[in-house]
Formats: structure tokens, C-alpha cells, sequence
């Protein structure tokens, strides 16, 4: 094996930027556009504040399209829409896309199972105290379902660095990059470890971090 | 006050609807406790759902300050659900928020100032006795305490008509107790209408004025809970004062089972009564319980068999009392 140890930090370094780059940006896109589906999903179910069947059955089936692909599938199958949204189908860019795409409905099933775990009770609180669907919403249902929001969002975090490592794989950039270019296809051993430990220790360290906000924004309200 | 009128619901439609409720009528006058009793699966849960506005009921009307308030909708629902607290079983307490922001909620909504909840929060934890746990968070409250945030936040409008849906169930007794005495004080202090929703029959004694049976849907019987207590034939009144143990009759004796109201009788009835009947009445069980200041007694005599029944019942209702020989009744019982 022929490891270009000097290059390794020059190499990993930038690696490491693209992914939490990637990470990052889809995070915020994630949240953004994942949270209102989810809210949507809980309540257009029965049990929710606006229970309408027949918008619940149609986002419901788009969200679990996003997600009964393999992300590999995904990736290669939007690639004409990711050159449409963005204008080309490599690097950074259009990883962002797929990854996107399926980190959307992912994070709306999370909110959604996140709210479900919310004493119905308390949406009853907030209509009965004269709330607005939107305050109930923010306030009794977002609000108090805030620890298990955290949960999800750090599962979702540590899927997309996963995705992102997929998306490497074909141009993206970042550790899942480094790991196939230098790690499998020059057979480098060694650079195949370094992004292995560095992926376990991305993951291991957001879960921890994901953990200890939970801990902390439930703390109070534990029983 | 509020008024329910013949309020019907039922679910589905066609030959699968299935009626929950069924034109069940109740007017609660203002400073006034009515307790909505009945077994469950009787409707009563709907029933507070339809009062509080949550479900709108299929006919029927709620009427509150003679208001209309089942056909609205949107704004005009919300400010309509204001005048109705609604204190809920366990509390419903967000547990993320302090005693203070869960009483202030309901503020928060109504788009009062940072200020005036403050204020307005302060006065509702005096009220309920927390001031000292403001901060606090549901989960270092106990049970009781929980319940009274609940009942802060129910008030912290100002509405006329409190629903109170099982808010004493999975209490302890003494606990229960306190927190009934807080609904007697907010009545009589802010002249609200009060609705107990309990399955507790200790609750509708010590707490009620009217009382109200829901089975299968509909009222199927209703009163004073003096009148009930003092109607011979009530199963409510047997729910509220149990039957006691009595000591067997002589043998040529017949026991008989008398109810009365202090408010008609005189306590030396049973003198009465014996020389009325020119015989000796025997007292074999008794209870004779407080209600709105004024004795409600039932209990079982032991009247000489050779008199005939409807002698009995002349002297009897001459004195004010009302009463059926036991025998004949327990043989119907047991029967059924």
C-alpha cells in the first residue's frame, strides 16, 4: 500500500467541509419544508386538528415515495430534475437535491410520530383555550412535542451524513468520496480507515450531542 | 347558565349510526354545581365534548347567555369556547411549560399583553392556593397541585360556565376533597355554572346541587339532590347513600323503607308516626345525611305485619315521609 500520508489532512480536511456542507444545507432544507409536512400529516389524520382523509392519504403516499426507494435508486432516478433545480449533476450542488428528496419525508414522519406521542388531551387544552390552529400548532403541539423533534432530527442528521457518503460515491465530494476514490478504487487501506473512523466518530458525536439536547429540553418535563 | 337542549350526536350515518346521545337536556343556573353521573360507555365523555364545543352535536343547542353556541365556527367558535373552561382528567398540563405559562396560556391566545398575564396569572395562583410554585414544572407538582393549575388555567378568562370532565379521578380522597372545596369557593365567588362530569358518587354528594343519570345516551333522571335523595323508587338515590345492613324485622313484623326531607319533617317523627299507627315502630338501620344544609333521611322501620300497607303509607305520608314494606321490593330486586 502506497498511503500518501502527508496528503491524508489535505484530502480529509476538504472531505470533511463537503459533508457538513451537504449535511448542513440539506438539514435546514429538511427542516424547513419536512416540519410543515409533518405537522400536515398528523393533522389531516383523525387525530388531528383538520382530520381530512382524502389529503392525508395523498401526502401520506408522497412521503412514503420519497422514502421506498433505495437513496442509490433515488439518486440516479432524479438525476434530470437535479440538473433542472440546480443546473448540473455533480459535486456539492446536486447532492443536495436526492438528498433532499428523501430526507423531506423522512423528517415529516419523524415530526408526525413526534406529535402523535403528544397526549391528545393537550390539542383539546389549546382548543378549549381558545387557540388558533396555528398557535395550537406552535405552542401545545410543536412546543410539547419538542423532545421527541430533537430525537428525530439527530436520526435524521446521522442519515443524511450516511446519504451524503452515498452521494460521494458518485461525485459529490466529502468523506464518502475520499473513501471510495483513494480507499477502493486505489485500494488504499489506510484512507479506507481514516473515513470509516471519521463516519463512526460523525455519528457516534451527533448522537451524543442529540442526546444531550433531548435530555436537556425535556429535562423539566420528565415524569 | 348555560342550557343544553334536546342535544342529540351520532356517528355514521344510515343504517350503521350509531347515537351517542340522545336529546339530553340539562340547564345549569348560574352559581349552581350540577353533576352528570352514569356508567361508562352512557355518553358522558361525548357529552363534555359537546359542551366545551369540540364536538358539534348532530341536532340540538347549547345555549350559553342565551347564545347559540353549537352552529359557529371559526373565530366566532373560538371566542364562543372562551366562555367555557374546561378542566380536564390528570390535568393536561403542558409539561413543558411552568404552572405560571400553563395558567397563562389561554392569555397568550386571547393576545393579552406580557404585562397583563402576569398579573392576571398572579391573581389565579393566589386563587388556587400556588402562589409559591409558579415556576414550577407539572412534573414537581403532585396530582392535587396539578389539578389546581388546571383549574387556574380553566378560569384565567373569566368564563360563566366551568366543565369539570372526571377532574377528580385517580385522586386520593383527602386530595379530592380540597379540590371540590375549590370549586364551591369559585362558584360562590364568581357565580359560575359548574358541570362535574364524575363517575364518583362521593363527588356528586359533598359537591352537587342537581345531579343528572345518563344512560345509553339519554337522562334518565335528573333533580335536586334532595329530591332525589328523598324519592323512594330512585336507583340515583341508592348510588348516592348506598343501602345499608338493617337488622332482620320480628317475626310478625314487616320492615319498611322510608326516605324523608328534615325540611318537612319533624326530627320526633317516629313518635308520630307510632301513635298514629297505635303501635310501636322499631328502628332497624338509619342514616340521615346533610344535603344544602337540610337532612335527607332513609331508613328502615320494623311496623307490626297486621296492619294493612295502606294504613302504613296514610300515617306515614301524614307525618311527610314516603316509604315501601322492603320485603315485596327485595323480592323484586333479587327477581330482576
Amino acid at each position: 500500500m502506497n498511503t500518501p500520508w502527508p496528503q491524508v489532512p489535505a484530502l480529509v480536511l476538504p472531505a470533511l467541509g463537503d459533508t457538513a456542507a451537504m449535511v448542513g444545507i440539506v438539514m435546514v432544507i429538511v427542516v424547513l419544508l419536512g416540519t410543515p409536512l409533518g405537522v400536515l400529516l398528523h393533522n389531516t389524520s383523525p387525530l388531528g386538528l383538520f382530520p381530512r382523509p382524502a389529503v392525508n392519504a395523498v401526502i401520506s403516499w408522497i412521503a412514503n415515495l420519497g422514502r421506498s426507494l433505495p437513496f442509490l435508486v433515488l439518486l440516479a432516478a432524479v438525476i434530470p430534475f437535479t440538473q433542472f433545480v440546480v443546473g448540473t449533476n455533480i459535486g456539492i450542488q446536486a447532492a443536495i437535491v436526492p438528498m433532499s428528496l428523501a430526507g423531506i419525508p423522512f423528517f415529516a414522519r419523524l415530526v408526525e410520530n413526534a406529535i402523535r406521542e403528544v397526549p391528545s388531551d393537550i390539542t383539546n387544552v389549546g382548543l378549549v383555550s381558545g387557540g388558533s390552529t396555528l398557535q395550537i400548532i406552535r405552542s401545545a403541539q410543536l412546543a410539547e412535542a419538542l423532545p421527541g423533534l430533537f430525537a428525530g432530527f439527530t436520526i435524521n442528521v446521522i442519515a443524511m451524513i450516511e446519504y451524503s457518503a452515498i452521494a460521494g460515491a458518485v461525485g459529490a465530494g466529502g468523506i464518502g468520496y475520499l473513501a471510495v476514490n483513494y480507499g477502493y478504487q486505489r485500494f488504499d487501506g489506510n484512507i479506507m480507515l481514516v473515513c470509516v473512523l471519521i463516519l463512526i466518530a460523525l455519528a457516534q458525536s451527533v448522537q451524543f450531542l442529540g442526546d444531550r439536547v433531548v435530555r436537556r429540553v425535556s429535562g423539566a418535563a420528565r415524569t | 347558565m348555560i342550557e343544553i337542549s334536546a342535544v342529540s350526536k351520532s356517528y355514521g350515518s344510515g343504517r350503521s349510526a350509531v347515537t351517542v346521545l340522545d336529546r339530553v337536556s340539562l340547564t345549569v343556573e348560574r352559581g349552581e354545581i350540577a353533576a352528570v353521573v352514569g356508567p361508562s360507555g352512557a355518553g358522558k365523555s361525548t357529552l363534555a365534548h359537546c359542551i366545551n364545543l369540540l364536538v358539534t352535536p348532530t341536532s340540538g343547542q347549547i345555549l350559553v347567555g342565551g347564545e347559540d353556541l353549537t352552529r359557529l365556527t371559526g373565530a366566532a367558535l373560538r371566542t364562543a369556547r372562551r366562555s367555557i373552561g374546561t378542566v380536564f382528567q390528570g390535568s393536561s398540563l403542558l409539561r413543558r411549560r411552568t404552572a405560571a405559562q400553563n395558567i397563562a396560556l389561554p392569555l397568550e391566545y386571547f393576545g393579552v399583553t406580557r404585562a397583563g398575564q402576569r398579573a392576571r396569572v398572579g391573581e389565579l395562583l393566589d386563587m388556587v392556593g400556588l402562589a409559591d410554585r409558579a415556576d414550577a414544572y407539572p412534573s414537581e407538582l403532585s396530582g392535587g397541585q396539578r389539578q389546581r393549575i388546571g383549574i387556574a388555567r380553566a378560569l384565567a378568562l373569566r368564563p360563566s360556565v366551568l366543565l369539570a370532565d372526571e377532574a377528580t379521578s385517580g385522586l386520593d380522597p383527602a386530595t379530592t376533597a380540597s379540590i371540590l372545596g375549590l370549586f364551591k369557593r369559585i362558584r360562590d365567588e364568581f357565580d359560575l355554572s359548574i358541570v362535574l362530569i364524575t363517575h364518583e358518587m362521593d363527588v356528586v354528594r359533598e359537591t352537587a346541587d342537581t345531579v343528572a343519570r345518563l344512560e345509553g345516551g339519554r337522562i334518565v333522571e335528573a333533580g335536586s339532590i334532595a329530591e332525589v335523595l328523598t324519592n323512594p323508587g330512585s336507583s340515583l338515590a341508592r348510588e348516592l347513600i348506598p343501602d345499608r345492613a338493617h337488622l332482620a324485622p320480628a317475626a310478625d313484623e314487616t320492615a319498611w323503607e322510608l326516605v324523608y326531607s328534615s325540611a318537612q319533617v319533624r326530627s320526633d317523627w317516629l313518635l308520630d308516626v307510632s301513635d298514629a299507627l297505635n303501635t310501636r315502630v322499631g328502628l332497624l338501620s338509619a342514616t340521615i345525611e346533610q344535603v344544602d344544609g337540610t337532612g335527607v333521611g332513609r331508613l328502615v322501620v320494623s311496623i307490626d305485619s297486621g296492619l294493612a300497607d295502606a294504613a302504613v303509607r296514610d300515617a306515614l305520608s301524614k307525618a311527610g315521609l314516603s316509604g315501601n314494606p322492603l320485603g315485596a321490593h327485595k323480592r323484586e330486586r333479587s327477581a330482576a
